[in-house]
């Protein structure tokens, strides 16, 4: 069974190229683009790993961090950071909050992102 | 309640870019629509997509192309340039109707309309019809990104006394009461950074749009809503029809 992947990116055409890559990669992806839907979505169905942005409209990508870290049903999930802010935001910063990868979409090649979904899961 | 707040009424070139800090505004701004058409253009390179995928990816390219020219161009754009700023008469709801028309392929790509609040008759007003209609399009473009998904981005009329106001209402997050004097301190501070929950915008659209409308001597400002936000733009009223 493939695994649950859920997308979360505010420019939408990036999104679905995200999303369109990973289903293309074999696994089942969803997305949304804000913080405030992908906590209801995550609710409804617990990804396996979340891809997202840091620059999310409204409550915003470290918000969204925060919330995850604060249940314990959720802090355990593995996220991907994809962002063009890539040299503002490191790994290490960030992996109290879950991260476990940081992609600059700047660099970043389509099959890196499957690529860092299966790294993920196999760790 | 609605709050408002707008630009006082400066002297021309209170808040000036000097060019090195214009550089890196533009290229920053630039950053996103890049990574997009970098992440696009790889996209249509893959030999497993089919025609409609093709046309869309490739449509896609387009227009992000068309919205970071628009935005350069806004951005960049020197008074210098036009040393004298023709004005005359106009109407408003058919500029709207113009900006509506341009904006509209953009906004049909991303599952979006904009729609001209209607009004049969308004008083004409004073401005220069393309600086206008440049201000209103990157107005538009911005507020695209804010709107919710089953609302469309209105432009609204509004004759008042001694002017004409033109607004974009977008139903997105609300913009922080202080945008302004936000704005004006990340420039002294030569620090372009997001505003805080619309993260796609550095603001420095907003500082070109009021330096284009203080060249036709009118004041962009914003009206926060619970649901959204209306950037505007006050021109005055042409006084062409009291000669009748």
């Amino acid at each position: 069974m493939s695994a649950h992947v859920l997308v979360i990116e505010s420019e939408p055409w990036m999104g679905e190229h995200f999303e369109q890559t990973l289903r293309r990669a074999g696994f089942t992806a969803a997305l949304t683009s804000n913080a405030y839907s992908a906590i209801d979505m995550i609710d409804e169905s617990k990804p396996e790993v979340i891809v997202m942005g840091l620059l999310l409209s409204g409550a915003g990508g470290l918000g969204l961090l925060h919330e995850l870290q604060s249940y314990s049903d959720t802090a355990d999930i593995p996220i991907i950071v994809c962002t063009n802010a890539a040299a503002v935001f490191s790994r290490d910063e960030l992996a109290p909050y879950g991260v476990r990868m940081v992609l600059d979409v700047g660099v970043m090649k389509p099959e890196e992102l499957p690529a860092a979904v299966r790294s993920v899961l196999a760790t | 309640m609605e709050v408002q707040g707008n630009l006082s009424e400066g002297t021309r070139g209170d808040y000036q870019l000097d060019q090195s800090v214009l550089l890196g505004t533009i290229a920053s701004e630039l950053d996103s629509p890049l990574v997009l058409l970098r992440q696009l253009s790889m996209a249509l390179a893959a030999d497993d997509i089919d025609p409609r995928e093709r046309r869309q990816l490739t449509e896609r390219l387009t227009l992000t192309s068309e919205r970071a020219l628009r935005l350069t161009r806004q951005l960049a754009f020197d008074p210098r340039s036009m040393p004298i700023i023709d004005l005359e008469p106009v109407n408003a709801v058919t500029l709207c109707q113009e900006v509506a028309r341009e904006l509209s392929p953009l906004f049909m790509a991303h599952g979006r309309s904009i729609t001209v609040h209607p009004r049969s008759k308004t008083p004409l007003m004073i401005a220069n019809r393309k600086l206008l209609q440049r201000l209103l399009v990157g107005l538009g473009d911005n507020a695209l990104h804010y709107g919710s998904d089953d609302k469309p981005i209105q432009l609204t009329i509004q004759a008042r006394a001694d002017k004409m106001r033109i607004g974009v209402r977008d139903y997105g997050p609300a913009v922080p009461h202080d945008i302004w004097q936000r704005l004006d301190g990340r420039v002294a501070r030569r620090a372009p950074v997001p505003l805080p929950r619309r993260p796609q915008t550095s603001g420095l659209g907003l500082i070109a749009s009021r330096r284009i409308a203080d060249l036709m001597g009118g004041v962009v400002g914003v009206t926060r809503h619970r649901d959204g936000a209306t950037f505007y733009v006050d021109m005055r009223l042409s006084g062409q029809m009291s000669l009748l």
